[in-house]
């Protein structure tokens, strides 16, 4: 088992009185993927926005238990939250670029945390296009509107956005569920180039695609993690009746 | 559980099936040309090569679905190691076919009813590898896979019974009086061999069965 | 059956068209009737010279015409930042709680008291209290007053309109709440905010009653020099010629002077329709 890079204990959460996340306790290793599966309303989402403390913006959520970013508590008064923000990266289920240009959608994190030279911001900018793939599209005109992209093209630079804040740790929340197969497949061959330097978690509604991405799988049914493993052994002997019901689509 | 996948469970059903029948005739067909072997039945020997294009067909239709239901319904668990374990297990169930076939083609190079000596063992052969398939089949049917292990086990059962016909050969090629029974004598022991390599076949799919079952393989070492 | 459904169908479009029509046809009739009746006095003198108090056919309306851009640039310097704050703080800082719905349904409902009203409120804060006397200040005071409520609604809403997305991608960026207003939230509603605060001036710029009371005279000499002067305006002056205004042409220069004051209205919402064009073009450029 590599290192663990996040560590999850007797996470509870609830919205308003009512409990999303039971007594969860999971752990996410270095520069692996971790996948996330479970139907609608498991608890995937606001787990994984638990993670980066999204879900602080969400008034009547109250959490119980710890999570331990690189052996330091989050939810400690200590941390800052910009900073674990940074670290802890995420990308959304719909491409949300800024509608501003593509230069200035990657620059924007850059620019965050006080890079103002403009040569060295030019170098960045090319730097993750290219490593998401996009910049042999965009170069000629890196002054258009990010909003005129594809939606494949979006959520790639969407993608570059957050690797250019340079995290330890990127969250996908479902991010192609509203893209085509040849994006879907440019974005999964992107987080296997990108695996070695971010760790990824990924959100899923499309089994196959945890599959094909992932080296470890958790299945969350109502706010449980049900089961935790190799993907590999998920998808092909689990341990769990409720994972091989979900997983073989016996689950109404 | 709720239904879903109605189409997938239906196909998958179908796939069962299909294979639950080849099993069955290439268990008529071990039965069969053992009989027509020990019976000097040149009849029924023609009956097993005709049952064998049956097989044939099976095999190739078995496999075409499996293929066309992994491309179309991405089987997970156990549903993708039961079709698997099936493309598998249909192979070994084809050669099942194809040795009672040689079986029941040895029948008419016999000259005359091959002798007790022979037959006692050879139909012992074929009683056990029956009911290791019978077993097996009914395990993959109800899905318990508890006594998978003993079959398997029987298996060396009937390993001795050819070990019985080899050293029986063996006296007849060495003892001059018998020279003419040298030519029963080969035929049989290869008949033997046949029957050996069908219960071989059968440990295969009941360690297949397993597989398909439990997701992992039984015991350990194991060579197939 | 189904032909009933069409049937209603094309009878409540036709009302509905008819409807725009007419309301379409009312502005149209007024300007009409005012640029036919009132344009043959507008000419070069008409707008760049002074006031002649005896006979204003021997000048123009310059006096009133300045009065009125001052007054708009004062508004605009007043409501602009305190209305774009009061908005912001609504928008994306104030708790939802009793008190804050009480300030926003407060604010909406200023938005529908009558302007007259404003005068008295001027009159009595700025004029005497503040002791701003009646002059320039106390007429833009006056004013903003008046349109900020206007100007807050219209930035809340364009706030409003900024998808959470934006907000959520740039939080979760590790930008804090203030960098994403400034970056992300802001750029995004200005447009609207701008426009919806120039629509708002326009309004007040409309406006005679209230300045009546505060600051605005019929006649003074000259152009004002210091924010507590008197000043003069173009719909008091209107307001003026047309109603006790003794000289035989009066009602003509009311016209003119009409003519003028829809203009610079008109001007001023075209600004505001370029704005918003110009922001819309480069957001999907």
């Amino acid at each position: 088992m590599p290192k663990n890079i996040i560590k999850v204990e007797n996470l509870n959460l609830w919205f308003k009185n009512k409990k999303i996340l039971k007594d969860m306790s999971m752990e996410i290793a270095e520069h692996e993927i971790t996948s996330i599966i479970g139907p609608s309303g498991c608890g995937k989402s606001t787990f994984i926005r638990t993670l980066n403390r999204m879900n602080d913006l969400i008034p009547t959520c109250r959490i119980t238990g710890n999570i331990f970013y690189e052996n330091k508590n989050i939810f400690s008064p200590g941390i800052d939250v910009t900073n674990l923000r940074r670290r802890v990266g995420q990308v959304f289920q719909k491409p949300n670029p800024f509608p501003k240009s593509i230069f200035e959608n990657v620059a924007f994190g850059p620019r965050l945390y006080g890079e103002k030279n403009k040569n060295k911001l030019n170098s960045l900018v090319k730097k993750y296009l290219e490593r998401v793939g996009l910049w042999e599209e965009v170069k000629e005109n890196l002054n258009r509107n990010a909003l005129s992209l594809s939606g494949g093209q979006q959520q790639r630079l969407c993608i570059a956005r957050v690797l250019a804040a340079e995290p330890k740790v990127m969250l996908m929340d479902e991010p192609c569920s509203a893209l085509d197969p040849i994006s879907t497949a440019k974005i999964e061959d992107l987080m296997q180039k990108i695996k070695n330097d971010v760790t990824i978690v990924i959100v899923t509604h499309n089994m196959q695609q945890a599959a094909r991405v992932s080296q470890f799988t958790g299945f969350f049914l109502m706010g449980e993690l049900i089961e935790y493993g190799k993907t590999n052994d998920i998808f092909t002997k689990p341990r769990c009746k409720k994972t091989e019901d979900y997983i073989t689509g016996r689950f109404g | 559980m709720k239904k879903s996948r109605l189409v997938f469970q239906k196909e998958l059903k179908k796939l069962r099936q299909d294979t639950f029948e080849m099993i069955a005739l290439s268990k008529e067909m071990i039965e069969k040309s053992t009989s027509s072997f020990v019976c000097f039945n040149e009849t029924k020997a023609r009956e097993v090569t005709e049952m064998d294009d049956a097989v044939d067909k099976l095999d190739k239709k078995i496999e075409h679905r499996g293929i066309e239901i992994l491309a179309t319904q991405q089987p997970m668990a156990k549903d993708l190691r039961l079709i698997s374990g099936i493309l598998k297990i249909i192979t070994d169930v084809e050669r099942l076919g194809d040795y009672s076939v040689d079986n029941a083609n040895l029948t008419e190079k016999l000259s005359e009813k091959p002798s007790d000596e022979f037959t006692q063992h050879i139909l012992n052969m074929k009683k056990t590898s029956i009911i290791m398939l019978d077993k097996c089949l009914l395990i993959l049917k109800n899905g318990r896979s508890k006594e998978l292990s003993e079959i398997i086990s029987m298996d060396d059962k009937v390993d001795e019974e050819y070990y019985k016909i080899q050293d029986t050969t063996v006296k007849y090629l060495k003892d001059p009086k018998k020279n003419k029974r040298d030519h029963e004598s080969m035929i049989a022991l290869m008949a033997a061999r046949n029957l050996e390599r069908i219960a071989d076949h059968i440990s295969n799919i009941c360690r297949r069965s397993y597989y398909i079952l439990e997701g992992e393989h039984i015991g350990k070492n194991q060579t197939f | 059956m189904k032909n009933g459904r069409l049937a209603r169908e094309k009878i409540i479009f036709t009302l509905i068209k008819i409807a725009a029509f007419f309301s379409a046809a009312i502005l149209i009739l007024i300007v009409f009737y005012v640029f036919i009746k009132g344009i043959s006095v507008v000419d070069f003198k008409f707008i760049f010279e002074e006031v002649q108090q005896r006979d204003i056919t021997k000048g123009g309306i310059w006096q009133a015409i300045v009065g009125t851009v001052y007054l708009g640039l004062g508004i605009f310097a007043v409501t602009i930042p305190i209305g774009i704050s009061a908005a912001i703080f609504l928008n994306e800082y104030a708790p939802d709680t009793k008190l804050s719905r009480v300030i926003r349904i407060s604010i909406r409902n200023l938005a529908g008291v009558p302007s007259i009203i404003y005068g008295l409120f001027g009159l009595a804060v700025f004029v005497h209290f503040l002791n701003f006397k009646t002059s320039l200040l106390s007429a833009v005071l006056t004013l903003s007053s008046m349109t900020l409520p206007w100007i807050i609604t219209a930035s809340e809403e364009s706030l409003k309109a900024v998808p959470f997305d934006f907000r959520e991608a740039s939080l979760a960026m590790g930008a804090t709440k203030w960098q994403t207003i400034k970056k992300i939230v802001i750029p995004q509603a200005l447009p609207g905010m701008i426009t919806g605060s120039i629509l708002g001036l326009s309004r007040a710029l409309g406006e005679t009653a209230p300045i009546i009371v505060v600051g605005a005279t019929f006649y003074c000499r000259g152009l004002p020099d210091s924010p507590f002067d008197k000043f003069m305006a173009l719909p008091y002056h209107l307001f003026i010629l047309a109603t006790q205004h003794v000289h035989i042409q009066a009602r003509q220069y009311a016209l003119g002077t009409a003519v003028v004051l829809i203009a610079v209205i008109f001007i001023m919402s075209i600004t505001a329709i370029l704005i918003r064009y110009h922001y819309r073009k480069k957001k999907y450029a």
